[in-house]
């Protein structure tokens, strides 16, 4: 008898909690329909809450107002500490309450897609350049206003796909060439100057060391074959009324690929392997003295060094091409205030926060890269490798078309699929750039 | 006596006679009987029900219905899809590399099915016998099952490193030259060799783990009685042990094939899908599309496809056992 009434409550409260559960559905469900038109809203008053940066005076202007900012996990305790620490800061002084996430570089695209896809974005991240366009174009973010501030040319165009910057330029860095000394020393070489001199300089140290010559990454080609491209004298692709057309499999082209996966198949630079190597692959072999030059970045320098204390490691500009440029892609982050953001003026106040000229200076230095701005790398104090760097990125640095299509090149790589083809044997040349070129343009046609 | 005009949450209550009696007695046993016998098992049903459908039944219709459009990321911002009939179909079963994905599925799935269930087998097996240490050698044999399967990846991963990797250093060391700085992620074949290792190694506990339970249930003396029959080790396996063990086979071949449809972290981590897509399984094919390209409505043709193909095996699986049960009867 006492069952009954017992078992009845419990069946009702199990519909009960189910029912709860559920009702919040329509409550994130309904809004995802008003907010479809909300996106362009809020683009249109950008300058509301841009008007008022760098006025810390503003205090507890937020208070009770709540964000979520989405960072990349800076893969170190120290970057995450100092992010953390600017965040408090930020808490403190604005009295807004800020909910902080390292996202991880590999899971990060994913993630923006699936947050955009289900209407449950952050207010503010950190953005890979090549992306701002991608979901830029989509109306993803707000427009930024970047002042009078003489940011790196490069890195602002990436993130402006429609002529207005959508990514705050929050850190940078261009690739330059990474070469042993020791090596270089012993054989009597300077740093190659020509592509030429590269596989000059190469066959001698093939032919004197054990050592491979130089970094030819296959899974990771992207940001070696084709700043080539431009090296040779040639676009990627170029811009064609509202739209772009690909370039890429022009003469210039041919030769940039043909360079480069020459190094590999004709002038065996690296080992087999290094059809699947990425730059971390590279770095490892330099590392243990394996491998005499690589490309990389400042934080690629770091890395070696603390994996090899003993290692001499001399930086270089890259050599240049027949084009007679030296022109790299400048990569980086941008900071991006998404349009659906809630609190918009919190979310831009925190934007401004973290741009404020120390904060960039400290957090770029630690993590390797230089501040977006070239006011902000004129007032580092460099080392020779330093300068190198820097002149790569101020001098020598470019962008990848900003189209809402790059992403989806680099996601299905369409690059590295080409150069690994060519590498094993597969592919001719020019046949694998006029097949990138077609894609290319259905995809811009789209 | 206040209960016979109260309101009660019997259905049959209400229909009550006012005046107290036998009859009105039975009615509302009856109508208790009823309300436990139908009504009280679908309430504690309910709760269940409903999560199986929406974890279920919802994102199969939900997938189902966005194959039938061309979505990418800006329809799912706006909520407004574009209906394309089956375009997304006609395009997995004429891209020709979509099916060459499909046929190196099933082919490299297959194979470590087979793979698999030997090797489970044969661990079975060995271990069904008793011997000096038999307990450490099968709590060693399961710890791969507990490894995650991206940190077997990655571990894997650097056993076959061209340059550093213990694999070749090994065969090197053993006098085969060739894999001196062998190259196992550069081609199509040796890369799906070490992925299929590395899944076979994470997989084949779980089968031997099954199999060894199945082993121990055959009774002694139909052993026995095999042995007195004059039957020889390899006789008794192939005429008494897989036969007895048949149901169980199928069980496993069903959830291996299903597993190894699905095959995701493993290659994701390894080789990514390269050289050039040459090892993508249409698990990759499927993110990719999805989350690279934003092609959500052919991802979720293909996601289909590889839901019909696995229901398939599934009712394949049932009849089978369906007819295990009617030989038996």
């Amino acid at each position: 008898m006492m069952t009954h009434p017992w078992r009845l409550l419990l069946a009702l409260a199990a519909v009960a909690v189910l029912a709860a559960a559920c009702a919040e559905d329509p409550d994130i469900a309904d809004p995802t329909d008003d907010d479809v038109d909300e996106p362009d809203e809020p683009d249109d008053d950008p300058d509301d809450p841009d008007d008022e940066p760098d006025e810390p005076e503003d205090e507890g202007a937020h208070e009770g107002e709540e964000i979520t900012v989405w960072i990349m996990q800076p893969g170190s305790d120290t970057l995450e500490e100092m992010l953390e620490g600017y965040t408090e800061e930020f808490e403190e002084e604005h009295g807004a309450d800020v909910t902080l996430t390292f996202q991880p570089w590999d899971d990060a695209h994913d993630a923006f897609t699936t947050a955009l896809a289900g209407d449950d974005v952050p207010d503010v991240a950190e953005m890979g350049t090549t992306w701002t366009p991608e979901f830029g174009v989509l109306g993803a973010f707000a427009e930024q206003d970047l002042g009078d501030e003489d940011y790196i040319d490069a890195v602002v165009d990436t993130g402006a796909p429609e002529g207005e910057p959508l990514g705050v330029p929050w850190y940078a860095a261009a690739r330059a060439l990474i070469y042993n000394v020791e090596v270089f020393e012993d054989l009597g070489l300077e740093p190659p100057e020509t592509w030429d001199e590269l596989v000059e300089v190469g066959e001698t140290i093939q032919a004197e060391t054990d050592m491979y010559a130089y970094g030819v990454v296959g899974a990771g080609a992207n940001h070696f074959v084709l700043p080539r491209v431009w090296q040779a004298g040639g676009e990627i692709a170029e811009p064609d009324n509202d739209s772009w057309t690909a370039t890429i499999n022009e003469p210039e082209g041919v030769e940039a690929f043909e360079h480069y996966t020459d190094l590999f198949t004709e002038h065996e630079f690296a080992p087999e392997g290094a059809l699947g190597w990425t730059v971390a692959d590279a770095q490892e072999a330099f590392t243990q003295e394996d491998l005499a030059m690589f490309q990389g970045l400042g934080a690629n320098v770091d890395a070696v060094e603390a994996g090899n204390e003993d290692l001499e490691v001399g930086v270089a500009l890259l050599p240049e091409g027949p084009g007679g440029n030296r022109d790299t892609f400048a990569g980086g982050s941008h900071l991006v205030r998404f349009a659906d953001s809630e609190a918009p003026e919190a979310a831009q106040a925190y934007i401004d926060f973290l741009m404020t000229d120390e904060r960039v200076a400290e957090f770029s230095e630690e993590i390797g890269f230089f501040p977006g701005t070239e006011e902000g790398i004129d007032a580092l104090d460099l080392d020779e490798r330093g300068e190198v760097f820097a002149e790569m990125l101020t001098e020598h640095s470019r962008s990848y078309p900003p189209t809402a299509e790059w992403g989806a090149f680099e996601g299905d790589d369409l690059f590295v699929n080409a150069v690994q083809e060519i590498m094993q044997g597969d592919a001719e040349v020019s046949e694998a750039l006029d097949e990138i070129a077609e894609e290319m343009d259905a995809a811009f046609q789209e | 006596m206040t209960q016979q005009t109260a309101p009660s949450p019997d259905p049959g209550a209400d229909e009550a006679p006012q005046q107290p009696g036998q009859a009105s007695g039975r009615r509302r046993r009856f109508g208790r009987r009823w309300y436990e016998s139908k009504v009280l098992p679908v309430l504690f049903l309910l709760p269940a029900a409903l999560f199986i459908f929406g974890l279920t039944v919802w994102p199969v219709m939900r997938t189902l219905q966005l194959s039938f459009t061309d979505a990418d990321l800006e329809m799912f911002m706006t909520g407004e899809f574009d209906y394309i009939g089956f375009a997304n179909y006609a395009e997995v079963l004429t891209d020709p590399h979509l099916r060459s994905v499909f046929l190196t599925t099933a082919v490299f799935g297959l194979i470590c099915v087979i793979a698999t269930l030997a090797l489970g087998t044969a661990v079975a097996l060995l271990l069904n016998r008793a011997f000096k240490g038999r307990t450490v050698l099968a709590i060693l044999v399961l710890l791969p099952w507990a490894v995650p399967r991206v940190a077997a990846a990655i571990v894997w991963q650097w056993i076959f490193d061209d340059q550093y990797g213990i694999a070749n250093w090994a065969l090197a060391g053993m006098g085969l030259e060739m894999f001196e700085g062998f190259a196992w992620f550069n081609n199509r074949y040796t890369a799906f060799t070490a992925i299929g290792i590395t899944i076979v190694w994470q997989s084949f506990p779980f089968v031997a783990l099954v199999m060894l339970a199945g082993l121990q249930s055959i009774s002694q003396e139909v052993l026995d009685a095999a042995r007195v029959d004059g039957a020889g080790p390899l006789q008794t396996l192939r005429r008494i042990k897989l036969p007895m063990l048949k149901p169980l086979l199928l069980v496993l071949v069903v959830i291996s094939t299903i597993w190894n449809f699905k095959i995701f972290d493993q290659v994701y981590v390894m080789t990514g899908g390269g050289p050039a897509r040459q090892t993508e399984l249409l698990a990759i094919t499927t993110w990719r599309e999805a989350f690279t390209q934003h092609d959500f409505g052919l991802a979720a043709a293909l996601a289909m496809a590889m839901f019909v193909i696995l229901a398939i095996v599934t009712f394949l699986y049932l009849w089978l056992i369906r007819e295990d049960d009617e030989d038996l009867s």
